[in-house]
């Protein structure tokens, strides 16, 4: 309660001091000259208030900056409260120049107040004060003045002059100066919607650009453009990470901390997250050419190669007949399309089943032969386009041969012309084709990497616990076991407590003599009954003197016999009726008590 | 009995609160997006989207499920089988997993599963690839739960004594059995390995030394022993070799 009223108090005095604060508004900045690669901190101080919202810093050509956070403090000095709020700002410089953050408005309590413009340079080398947390600074005079000629990326495809569904192979590489430290690179991503594109290869390897070396991650892929036409490729992005240092400025002073020493040891470093852009490339992209086009021509452009088989070659009618065939090489395989087998009066003919990886697709079909009279399964055929030679190519598989010979008469179908695919079944397994089952709906429990239940603490701790828990209660029960069946631990528990109330209650009639020595007699009748295990009929004062005397307790023997002599005296003899004699008396009868405590 | 309540209440709440509730939602809409890819045959884009997913530190049996789906489908044979396992070990008993696993294996001869030839070992990696690890410890401390809150009871009502030593003996034994095929598992699973990249295993651990045996993508080994970026590893038939770690890629993903 006292503390509510402490803290409403001291709420009292913050209200009223808020109130007669002055407002200050003041911007500052880590460094005045800072080296390309290095982050600036911008920090507004607003001193006497913290309900701030952190004003916009208009974007500045040349300047990447980003709204960090707020940080606030609260001073109360010789009974002076003092509050404030700091907002910082990152700035990372991308060019050399002297650039200028404007004057902002600052809305304090429906007031506008007004920052100070600040100037600073942002040069080519770490000025000698303060290294560059980058990389050394080049010492190359003609080093470069703009980031982005430290950093950029381009995109380059090797053929220009294209046909629809060709592959074009395409090389984004990422370019980065050795003194810039960077960190995940991610892919590359650029609007695909003209083109199909395959998987990204990548490598690393070091490049040196007119005289200068660079680091370079190098993506490799391959792209399909879908239509004809002059199109746009690209620009390619690239995420990453760059490693910079933030000129630290702390608003509120930094104590000891707030040499250079300390800043340069403790380097605030942080990882900001660029995207570089490419230049865009222009394909030219021709249809394929309509003159020498094959009937079966359905759009494979590439070089490839065709197989295919059909058996067994000994069947009976309705007996299945497997056809295989497999296209390979390079080119738009996911545009290829397999030469296709229509149903007819010789054949019935089932789903296909279709695998693919990269650089082949393969096909497998169930035909059946409906007829004794078929003599071959009909040729396949596979045509391309071949942009290298600017040719069709085909290759013709078959026919091949089949002896098909009349259904036994267990399995011969009732009408061998039309067959239908129930009887075929009833006749024979029907083959079954196979393949992965599809894919799960949902996510499922989703849950942190390798978190299992035997490594959490929690776990660790509720079994702990409950062994804790099981072994109180095991005590426990042992307890009162022992209390139900052991006469004299339980009577010698039981007299503690005897003597504990007893001895209540003597202080509190000791200004009673009479009723006093009564209690204190059958008090001490009563723990010597429990102590000694004996009934309460069967104990009086000889008994116990002489159990004392046994036991070799000379100490409270005196003291014991002149409480009982009292006692009687009082009770049957109207004596001392004076209650300093029972305070003499209760004085004995603790003495004895604690003595009995102790040598139990 | 107020105080055994709430005792009892304070072990349950803190047993199954083992983890704190991550916002999952972000990876829903992913693995969304990742199934959709791949009902377009994009199965590369597809693996792309699986792998961020486990890339932002979550993981469930249907995402390693799926993302197996796809590499299989994109022909990377070694990271199937690696995903398949992976899955085995949070949805052991999915009957979608258990066929896919072994239609993947009667397509590809040479991926055979790490087989002890221990029959001893056998019947132990029979019975504890039915359970995950959690569930296992889950069982483990409800059977210490009620062992101990059976002999509380024993205790306090004064039970026949042979019936409780006989029933607290087979309690002692089965909790016993239990963690020991626990210990074995965590055991297993820290040691298993699939091959990513077609490698051979080698009688040293140098990249020149005499090749002992080949090792295709998929096959699941026991790595005995790491030693400067070599593994020493026992094949399925028993069969011992280094091989480069490159090569191969561990089953458990540490948190």
């Amino acid at each position: 309660m006292k503390r509510i009223l402490l803290m409403a108090m001291m709420a009292c005095v913050t209200a009223t001091t808020v109130l007669a604060q002055d407002v200050k508004v003041e911007a500052d900045i880590s460094d005045k000259v800072t080296a390309l690669g290095d982050a600036l901190r911008y920090t507004l101080t607003i001193d006497g208030s913290q309900d701030v919202d952190p004003p916009p810093i208009p974007a500045i050509d040349g300047l990447d900056i980003r709204y960090v956070g707020p940080s606030t403090r609260i001073s109360i000095v010789n009974g002076r409260y003092s509050s404030s709020v700091a907002h910082a700002y990152s700035i990372f410089p991308i060019k050399t120049g002297v650039y200028r953050i404007p004057s902002l408005d600052v809305i304090v309590d429906g007031k506008t107040l007004q920052t100070l413009p600040i100037d600073f340079e942002v040069t080519a080398s770490a000025p000698a004060s303060a290294p560059s947390s980058v990389g050394s600074a080049p010492n190359d005079p003609q080093a470069a003045a703009d980031l982005r000629d430290k950093m950029f990326v381009t995109l380059q495809a090797p053929e220009r002059d294209v046909y629809v569904n060709e592959a074009v192979p395409v090389t984004i590489t990422l370019f980065v100066s050795p003194d810039i430290a960077v960190s995940e690179v991610q892919l590359p991503q650029w609007p695909d919607g003209a083109f199909g594109k395959s998987d990204v290869q990548y490598r690393q390897v070091e490049k040196v650009i007119d005289g200068v070396r660079y680091a370079t991650v190098e993506f490799n892929t391959v792209i399909y453009p879908a239509r004809e036409g002059e199109l746009i490729l690209g620009p390619a992005s690239v995420p990453f990470n760059v490693v910079v240092q933030n000129r630290n400025n702390d608003p509120f002073g930094g104590g000891s901390f707030g040499d250079s020493f300390f800043n340069s040891f403790f380097a605030n470093r942080e990882r900001r997250t660029v995207s570089l852009s490419s230049q865009a490339l222009a394909l030219n992209v021709k249809p394929i050419p309509q003159e020498g086009r094959p009937a079966d021509f359905t759009g494979a452009v590439g070089q490839f190669n065709f197989e295919a088989s059909a058996g067994p070659e000994d069947v009976q009618v309705g007996d299945p007949l497997t056809v295989r065939m497999n296209i390979s090489g390079s080119g738009s395989l996911s545009a290829v399309e397999f030469p296709s087998i229509k149903e007819s009066a010789d054949f019935k003919v089932y789903e296909p089943s279709k695998q693919s990886d990269k650089s082949a697709r393969s096909l497998e079909q169930v035909v059946i032969p409906v007829s004794e009279n078929v003599k071959e399964f009909p040729a396949l055929s596979f045509s391309w386009f071949d942009p290298s030679d600017g040719q069709y190519h085909t290759i013709i598989q078959g026919p091949f041969p089949l002896k098909v010979k009349p259904a036994s008469q267990k399995s011969q179908p009732p009408f061998a012309s039309a067959v239908s695919p129930a009887a075929i079944a009833s006749a024979e397994p029907e083959p079954l084709g196979e393949d992965i089952v599809f894919i799960k709906e949902g996510p499922g429990y989703l849950r942190p990497v390798g978190a299992r239940v035997y490594r959490s603490k929690k776990f660790h701790f509720g079994l702990a616990a409950y062994t804790v828990f099981w072994l109180a209660a095991m005590l426990g029960l042992m307890f009162f076991r022992r209390i139900q069946t052991d006469v004299r631990f339980a009577n010698r528990l039981k007299s503690a407590d005897t003597a504990r109330k007893g001895l209540a209650e003597l202080r509190r009639s000791v200004n009673d003599p009479f009723a006093f020595y009564d209690r204190a007699h059958t008090l001490l009748i009563e723990y010597f009954s429990l102590k000694l295990g004996l009934p309460p009929g069967a104990i009086d004062a000889p008994v116990i003197q002489e159990h004392v005397r046994g036991k070799g307790h000379e100490t409270i023997a005196a003291p014991l016999r002149e409480v009982f002599a009292e006692c009687e005296s009082a009770r049957f003899a109207g004596g001392s009726g004076d209650p300093a004699h029972a305070r003499e008396c209760l004085k004995k009868i603790e003495t004895i008590l604690r003595y009995m405590k102790k040598e139990a | 009995m107020r105080t055994l309540s709430l005792s009892l209440f304070l072990i349950c709440a803190l047993s199954f609160g083992v983890w704190a509730v991550a916002d999952d939602s972000q990876a829903k809409g992913d693995f969304t997006k990742a199934g959709e890819l791949y009902r377009k045959g994009d199965y590369s884009a597809a693996i792309v989207a699986y792998e961020k997913i486990l890339d932002s530190r979550l993981e469930s049996g249907a995402l390693y499920y799926n993302l197996a789906n796809s590499y299989y489908r994109d022909g990377q044979i070694g990271e199937a089988v690696l995903n398949y396992e992976r899955a085995a070990e949070l949805i052991p008993r999915d009957r979608d997993l258990k066929y896919n696993d072994r239609y993947l294996r009667s397509r590809y001869p040479d991926v055979r599963p790490y087989q002890d030839k221990n029959i001893f070992e056998k019947a132990i990696n029979k019975h504890i690839a039915f359970y995950t690890l959690d569930e296992m410890a889950a069982i483990l401390a409800g059977l210490f739960v009620v062992l101990g809150l059976f002999v509380l009871a024993a205790f306090y009502g004064r039970w026949a004594r042979s019936m409780v030593m006989t029933i607290s003996v087979l309690m002692v034994v089965a909790i016993g059995t239990y963690a020991a095929g626990f210990v074995f598992k965590i055991a297993d699973i820290r040691n298993k390995a699939v091959v990513i990249t077609k490698a051979s295993a080698n009688f040293e651990p140098r990249p020149k030394a005499t090749e002992h045996f080949p090792l295709p993508k998929g096959a699941v080994v026991k790595i005995l022993k790491e030693e400067d970026g070599w593994m020493k590893i026992r094949r399925w038939d028993g069969q011992l070799g280094w091989v480069s770690a490159e090569n191969i890629q561990r089953i458990e993903k540490r948190p």
